[in-house]
């Protein structure tokens, strides 16, 4: 997992900076984003195999970019960052499609292992989609 | 005052009570994330270097220097918290508004910040005093403060003003731009209503789509104003 790209979403510039090392240090290619719309703009220019997205967020939250982030691509994989994770909240995130919720102050490890099962669904979704596309171009052309 | 008006406050009380405590739990719980990350990016460093690479100490010592100043974040935020759930302790007592509206300024901030509003007070220089609740006072602070922010916009500031008067003391609350949209505004200006008459004061307000929201509330019973740097008993 030596070049997944990551893209953090945070309102809290030393939390960002501070886990954007981090993980730096793991191997990761990380990009950052300070607000939901920052992260909206990068993920229009660059393809991320994970995003890390705090909840609560001035302006655009988290619940607000999550949405329309799997509305650019219904197969983003988006980790939901939270002060407090309930049931309630889990069930909100799960239900717009995010990977999972994880609770702040989190462990590093458990954070990379997350990434490492987002990037193997991208790739597996990515699969998907070509094995469709090329199940249609068959059957157009009847063979 | 009758029994349902009384529950009325009590519940209104405890959802600001609720809201205050929630709000500075989830700052205390950022500074807490903050420093285990500093803490995490020693133990990499320290990792690094039993792996041969050579230890960078101004990066050790940023670090550190970093980790004291999220302490220094979190302890602010731990005497707000303190101060705040000590105001119930007295039922009537001699309220500084200049400091008791900074107080509230200040444990309001992440409202604001959420909903990209500025808070900013207008304080006079010598503090009117009022015989009061603490809490009862800070209650109708929050309750202006949060018709402010329902009626603000993005980018909008909020003025939270005192002034003396030669009864009492008024209290303002300004919004920077029209509204839009009374909303549920109308309901919470009748519950301050309710909450400044159970003190013996008056509400004056400025509700209407077009115009910037403005609350003027009017408490009687100011003591000659109390010279800068006498504490509170």
């Amino acid at each position: 997992m030596s070049s997944s790209k990551v893209l953090l979403v945070d309102d809290e510039i030393e939390f960002l900076e501070t886990l954007a090392a981090r993980l730096k240090t793991r191997g990761l290619e990380v990009s950052v984003a300070q607000t939901g719309g920052m992260a909206v703009e990068k993920v229009q220019e660059k393809s991320f195999d994970a995003i890390l997205l705090d909840l609560a967020m001035p302006g655009m939250d988290g619940i607000d970019t999550l949405k329309r982030l799997r509305e650019l691509n219904p197969d983003s994989q988006v980790i939901l960052l939270t002060g407090q994770a309930t049931v309630k909240k889990a069930t909100e995130v799960m239900r717009l499609g995010a990977l999972d919720l994880l609770e702040k102050p989190a462990d590093i490890e458990l954070v990379v292992e997350k990434i490492e099962e987002a990037a193997t669904n991208k790739i597996r979704l990515t699969e998907k989609r070509i094995e469709e596309k090329i199940s249609d171009i068959l059957r157009k052309k009847g063979w | 005052m009758d029994d349902a008006r009384e529950q009325l406050l009590r519940e209104k009380g405890l959802g600001v009570f609720g809201a205050i405590t929630a709000s500075l739990s989830h700052e205390i719980n950022n500074v807490f994330a903050i420093i285990n990350e500093l803490s995490g990016l020693l133990d990499d460093f320290f990792h690094a270097a039993e792996n041969g690479t050579q230890l960078d100490m101004e990066e050790l010592r940023g670090t550190t220097k970093r980790i004291a100043t999220q302490v220094e974040r979190g302890h602010e935020y731990v005497v707000q918290l303190n101060r705040f759930a000590h105001t119930a302790d007295e039922k009537q007592t001699t309220v500084r508004l200049n400091e008791t509206v900074e107080a509230m300024a200040i444990l309001c901030r992440r409202f604001g910040k959420l909903r990209q509003v500025e808070l900013e007070t207008s304080l006079p220089a010598t503090s009117p005093g009022i015989e009061a609740g603490a809490f009862d006072v800070q209650h109708l602070i929050f309750r202006g403060i949060d018709i402010a922010l329902d009626a603000s916009r993005q980018g909008d500031v909020i003025q939270i003003g005192v002034e003396s008067q030669d009864d009492g003391a008024r209290l303002i609350f300004a919004c920077s731009s029209a509204l839009e949209s009374p909303g549920e505004l109308e309901s919470k200006r009748d519950f301050l209503t309710v909450l400044v008459a159970a003190m013996q004061g008056s509400v004056e307000a400025i509700i209407q789509t077009g115009q910037p929201v403005r609350l003027e509330v009017t408490l009687p019973h100011s003591l000659v104003p109390l010279p800068d740097g006498v504490a509170l008993e």
